[in-house]
């Protein structure tokens, strides 16, 4: 027996990894590459948290956090709606990746009359609401705040000039 | 800072990290050709220094810019100088005997070259695709900022969710990144193609190092490459990939140190698998069933030189560390929690059959999804057929005691979905966000197992 030989695998083995390795790439290619590649491109223009953020949400919510960034300020208190009324806008550990440095924190109820008091409770010149379906409650948060909104969706309760 | 700027100072992070692993291997296994250190070089140096520097900042020091650089500095010093004293030479790339080796063919350089674009694609679509994943989003990441802007490891308390209950390793990483340069890039997505090669070049390494021929390696590899969960998990940002790299990693050296009676494999195995701890909080479970396994069948295959010291010492210092602080601090621990409600069902009497129905047909209808885990069920069961005369104690023992740690953590990783099935969240929660990733050690180390069965099975008939 030769060396090259010696050194050749059986036949079988050789065809079939190589062809399921084909497979797998076609599956591959098709299921996230091609995809995932397209989508990079569209967003090349944006930052790595804008890319983030549209890639996992879309162009809407990657221009919110943008948005809302500009709005409160990096020393700024940015109260979220709770995680049960939105649970993307309402998590505090995801919006900390899109917000930081700023404090973000949660009324500790859903209920409307809680979350009234504590919206009343949050007046701070520091503290803004972020706005999104039902939270603030409008009739709370208007009595020193003011809504700059965003889209018909979404916007942000900043504190009202003096 | 312009993400064009940062992308050489990234560069020369990663450099540095790989550089300092890279020394580490080599004072660790002097005897090895240096590509065994290159492909150890990244996940060493980056997790050995993110836990240096977990246990400089629990003595007080801040994780900042040039505590980071300090330690680094030192430790990189400190390995360059006992490799100067023992005056290591370094050895050839071969790690097959030469006279076995065969010209490289079409197909192997095929392989061989479609992983290569396999790897170089992934470090276009990591950065590309930035943390656009919810756990890369709200817990890896946001960690990592949180401390660099901090300074401190405290600071995972209250950025991110589930506050210090994981490992700090890939927070720690990412936020040298954002010390460097705010990780405007983001750089330090670049961790996770890292941790994918040096995967898989690892396992390319090893299967030549035990006599698969090249061809049969090359092809194993680009399988591996392209398994879509593997790929995605190379770009994605979650730490299940980094995880499997230390685990598989380990797992191989420690076995072929065992079985070949190398104190220094071991001592590697126990390091590599001590990280895996260190990287995800189910390491513990896979840690302790992979090192309960392969001891059990290392003695009954009876020809294991086991140096206990060596390979448990590592471990249980990088892992009980972290194990000690996270008790202190984590708030509380979900397996724990996991343990004490199944059990308490059971002792009942309430066995919940209905969940090993609904985890037996999720598992068997992931394993056969092509788009989940390509053909890696029919070519680890063909490979493991073609090869079964190679996974006997006498025959593959090497192989085999894979094979054998493969099945248990796999095996473990189903009772852990079964416990999670008492109780908490609703167990198809469970699976479908956890199961794939969760199993992708298991699954590698029987990919592995079953080509090198079928690999050295031919080689071995063919010098028959």
């Amino acid at each position: 027996m030769t060396q090259s030989q010696a050194d050749r695998p059986a036949r079988v083995i050789v065809i079939g990894m190589a062809m399921a390795a084909a497979i797998q790439l076609f599956f591959l290619f098709r299921s996230n590459v091609i995809p995932l590649s397209l989508r990079v491109w569209n967003h090349r223009t944006l930052t790595a948290k804008e890319r983030s953020a549209a890639l996992a949400f879309g162009s809407d919510f990657a221009g919110f956090m943008r948005f809302t960034a500009d709005v409160v300020p990096a020393d700024g208190k940015l109260v979220l709606p709770r995680a049960a009324q939105d649970s993307t806008l309402g998590n505090i550990g995801l919006m900390q990746y899109f917000l930081i440095p700023r404090e973000l924190i949660n009324c500790p109820s859903s209920e409307p009359a809680e979350q009234e008091a504590c919206v009343l409770q949050l007046s701070g010149a520091d503290t803004y609401f972020l706005a999104a379906g039902s939270f603030p409650p409008a009739s709370a948060a208007e009595k020193s705040k003011t809504l700059i909104p965003f889209n018909s969706k979404w916007g942000v309760y900043a504190p009202s000039p003096r | 800072m312009s993400p064009l700027v940062a992308l050489p100072v990234d560069l020369l992070l990663l450099a540095g990290l790989s550089g300092f692993g890279f020394l580490l291997a080599r004072a660790i296994l002097p005897d090895r050709p240096w590509v065994d250190c290159l492909a150890l070089s990244f996940p060493l140096g980056a997790g050995m220094l993110t836990w240096l520097v977990f246990i400089a900042s629990l003595a007080g020091l801040s994780v900042s810019l040039p505590t980071v650089l300090g330690i680094w500095l030192v430790a990189t010093l400190s390995v360059g100088a006992f490799l100067m004293l023992r005056k290591t030479s370094i050895r050839g790339a071969s790690i097959t005997s030469a006279s076995r080796e065969a010209p490289l063919t079409g197909l192997s350089i095929a392989g061989l070259a479609g992983s290569l674009i396999l790897f170089g694609l992934s470090l276009f679509l990591t950065v590309g695709r930035a943390q656009a994943g919810w756990d890369a989003m709200a817990i890896w990441s946001v960690k990592g900022y949180g401390i660099a802007l901090e300074g401190s490891i405290l600071a995972g308390r209250h950025w991110g969710e589930l506050g210090l209950s994981y490992p700090l390793n890939i927070p720690l990483l990412i936020s040298f990144f954002a010390l460097l340069d705010g990780d405007v890039l983001p750089g330090s997505k670049l961790v996770f193609p890292l941790f994918y090669g040096s995967l898989l070049f690892g396992c390319y390494l090893f299967w030549r190092g035990q006599g698969v021929t090249r061809l049969v390696s090359s092809l194993g590899l680009l399988i591996l490459a392209s398994v879509p969960i593997i790929y995605d998990h190379a770009t994605l940002g979650y730490a299940n990939l980094p995880e499997a790299c230390y685990l598989v990693l380990g797992c191989l050296y420690a076995t072929s140190g065992i079985l070949n009676g190398s104190r220094e494999s071991q001592l590697m195995g126990g390091l590599l698998l001590g990280l895996g701890v260190w990287t995800r909080l189910e390491g513990v479970l896979l840690v302790l069933t992979t090192v309960i396994a392969l001891a059990v069948t290392v003695r009954l295959i009876g020809k294991a030189t086991l140096w206990l010291a060596g390979w448990l010492l590592p471990m249980v210092v990088l892992s009980g560390i972290w194990l000690a602080f996270a008790r202190e601090y984590a708030s509380s621990s979900l397996f724990i929690g996991l343990v004490g409600r199944a059990g308490g069902k059971l002792l009942e009497g309430a066995f919940n059959l209905s969940a090993i129905r609904e985890i037996a047909a999720y598992t068997a209808k992931q394993a056969v999804d092509p788009y989940v885990w390509g053909l890696m069920t029919p070519i680890v069961f063909a490979l493991v057929w073609i090869g079964r005369k190679r996974l006997t104690p006498k025959t593959g023992p090497v192989a085999l005691s894979l094979l054998v740690v493969g099945l248990s953590t796999g095996a473990a990783v189903l009772v852990f979905y079964y416990l999670a099935s008492f109780g908490g969240p609703p167990l198809d929660w469970w699976l479908s966000t956890g199961l794939d990733r969760t199993a992708l050690p298991s699954v590698l180390l029987l990919a592995v197992a079953a080509v090198l069965a079928a690999g050295a099975a031919q080689a071995g008939e063919m010098d028959a």
